[in-house]
């Protein structure tokens, strides 16, 4: 069986805000179709190394590397999920034109939705349970609809790599589980990373995880199977679940 | 009032009032949900060293208001993504920088400057027929910028990091957009002036926020309130015989108070899902209908 390629490859990161590193000497492989559950405490650098990924922050040294590009040559196939506390919510805007943004296309030149923008936009807020409220504004719906409206733009984009800020914060259970069951029904077409701080939901659906904290410490994830997923925080198992063909890869130092 | 319009003066102010609208349209509502408010007035209160430098050169004061806020916005967007500072402190350094070069420029110019008083407060009555051409240009530009990139605004304007993400240029797109208010400044200034510019920029865009879904709905919906707030100050002014400025500022003021009073609590309704009211939310926000 042939090796799968490495969708994310952080090579000796430091990174972080003005001349303040959050993230020091990172190194982390993820391979194609993987879903990394990325956990930590606040200020951890969570958002940091997310950030890496999808090309908002640049690394003070090291290298980040998203399907062999760097981050903002490979964004055309980045999908991402904001923080939703970031976001205006008394922003004039209707769910269709919120997912629609995703079909936006890296240019210059000015540009409108075609038939087939439309008919994806359709067929996602479909998937994601909110047809019926396509023209509806956005500050008018709960925030696990606001969630699934922006994974609906996150994967709009037609990403290769998925990457998921906090996709369940604010959101009551019920929510969280519906948001969870579409998550766990992407896992395999496309390689996930997300920043949760609900470990055990996270765990059960990740195939792989890192706890961030400055460093990198690895755990591995269940994957959606049945077997329980080892703890967080437990030190790396080659032999363990998925994780063995790329455990020796991940890691960090404090 | 109906008879006030066969004199050109009048003719000139209410083509000048219907074209500021188009421009409050476009460029007033983007500032309002980009959260631009304090960038607007500081751009306008720059401009104003623009015409303090038309007057000592002896050019028009427009066109050097324009130029001079055009150069003050794109300074502003360098400084902004480049020098560590607080924003709202680059924003009033530029302010009073602006505003003092101009009083220093009018002080220096020889003879007669009272005109440049109508600069701070507006003239609406006194706009020159030639000024028109000029107004009808910059508005063509602004509408036709918006209506050509119009997603890549609304995406910038909404989710910044998501426009950068997706490669977006953010960076011009924002220059563009603060040499927009430049450019809507110059037609503004003329109704009401530097002092209050940041009052007509922000309230017509206000109030058509209140009652619209979508920013393009927003920006449609500015310009009705565009143009009855200029016209209702333009009337208001003629018949009482009041600054045009401050006349169509408090009518911008009394519109907005009447439309939040109507809709504010229509839409609480509207927006609100059952489950809220009922004291039941399932989340932060409410319930999920759609379940």
């Amino acid at each position: 069986m042939s090796p799968r390629a490495n969708a994310v490859t952080l090579t000796g990161v430091r990174a972080g805000y003005g001349a303040t590193p959050v993230l020091s000497e990172t190194n982390l492989t993820l391979a194609s179709g993987e879903c990394l559950a990325v956990t930590g405490p606040n200020g951890g650098g969570k958002s940091t190394l997310l950030g890496l990924l999808v090309g908002l922050l640049r690394p003070f040294t090291g290298q980040v590397e998203i399907h062999g590009s760097s981050p903002r040559r490979a964004r055309g196939r980045i999908g991402y999920l904001p923080q939703a506390a970031r976001l205006d919510l008394e922003f004039p805007l209707t769910v269709r034109d919120l997912t629609a943004m995703g079909r936006l296309r890296s240019t210059w030149l000015p540009q409108r939705l075609r038939a087939a923008d439309r008919a994806a936009v359709a067929d996602l807020l479909r998937w994601v349970g909110l047809a019926e409220l396509a023209a509806r504004p956005v500050a008018a719906l709960s925030t696990g609809q606001r969630r699934r409206v922006l994974l609906a733009r996150a994967l709009a984009t037609e990403p290769d790599l998925l990457v998921l800020d906090e996709p369940e914060a604010g959101i009551d259970a019920e929510s969280a589980e519906r948001l969870q069951q579409l998550l766990s029904s992407l896992i395999g077409s496309m390689t996930v990373v997300v920043a949760s701080h609900d470990i055990e939901g996270i765990a059960t659906l990740a195939t792989c995880g890192v706890t961030v904290d400055h460093g990198l410490t690895p755990w591995s994830g269940n994957g959606g199977q049945d077997e329980p997923s080892r703890g967080v925080g437990d030190p790396p198992d080659e032999t363990d679940g998925r994780f063995p063909e790329h455990a020796g890869a991940i890691g960090g130092s404090v | 009032m109906i008879e006030a319009l066969r004199l050109e003066f009048m003719q000139n102010a209410v083509t000048a009032a219907v074209l500021a609208s188009v421009v409050l349209g476009v460029v007033g509502s983007l500032v309002v949900v980009n959260r631009e408010v304090l960038v607007g007035g500081g751009i306008a209160h720059a401009s104003y060293g623009g015409v303090g430098l038309g007057f000592l050169l002896g050019l028009d004061p427009a066109v050097t208001a324009m130029l001079f806020g055009v150069v003050a916005a794109v300074i502003m967007g360098v400084l902004r993504r480049y020098v560590r500072q607080r924003n709202d402190t680059l924003i009033g350094m530029l302010w009073a920088v602006g505003m003092s070069l101009g009083v220093v420029f009018v002080q220096l110019t020889p003879g007669y400057t009272a005109n440049a008083r109508s600069f701070l407060f507006g003239s609406l009555l006194s706009i020159p027929r030639g000024d028109l051409p000029l107004l009808g240009a910059v508005a063509a530009v602004l509408v036709g910028f918006v209506v050509l990139y119009y997603r890549p605004l609304l995406v910038h304007s909404f989710d910044r990091d998501f426009a950068l993400s997706r490669n977006l240029p953010v960076f011009p797109l924002e220059l563009v957009l603060l040499a927009a208010i430049a450019l809507a400044v110059v037609v503004l200034i003329q109704l009401v002036g530097v002092v209050l510019l940041i009052a007509l920029l922000t309230i017509p865009a206000a109030t058509a926020g209140l009652f619209t879904r979508t920013l393009a709905s927003m920006m449609t919906a500015t310009v009705a309130v565009g143009v009855l707030v200029t016209l209702g100050g333009l009337s208001a002014s003629y018949t009482f015989d009041l600054p045009s400025g401050p006349a169509v500022v408090l009518t911008a003021c009394v519109v907005f108070i009447v439309v939040r009073g109507v809709f504010l609590p229509m839409r609480g309704l509207m927006s609100t899902p059952l489950a809220d009211r009922s004291g039941c939310r399932s989340d932060s926000n409410g319930g999920d209908p759609s379940r």
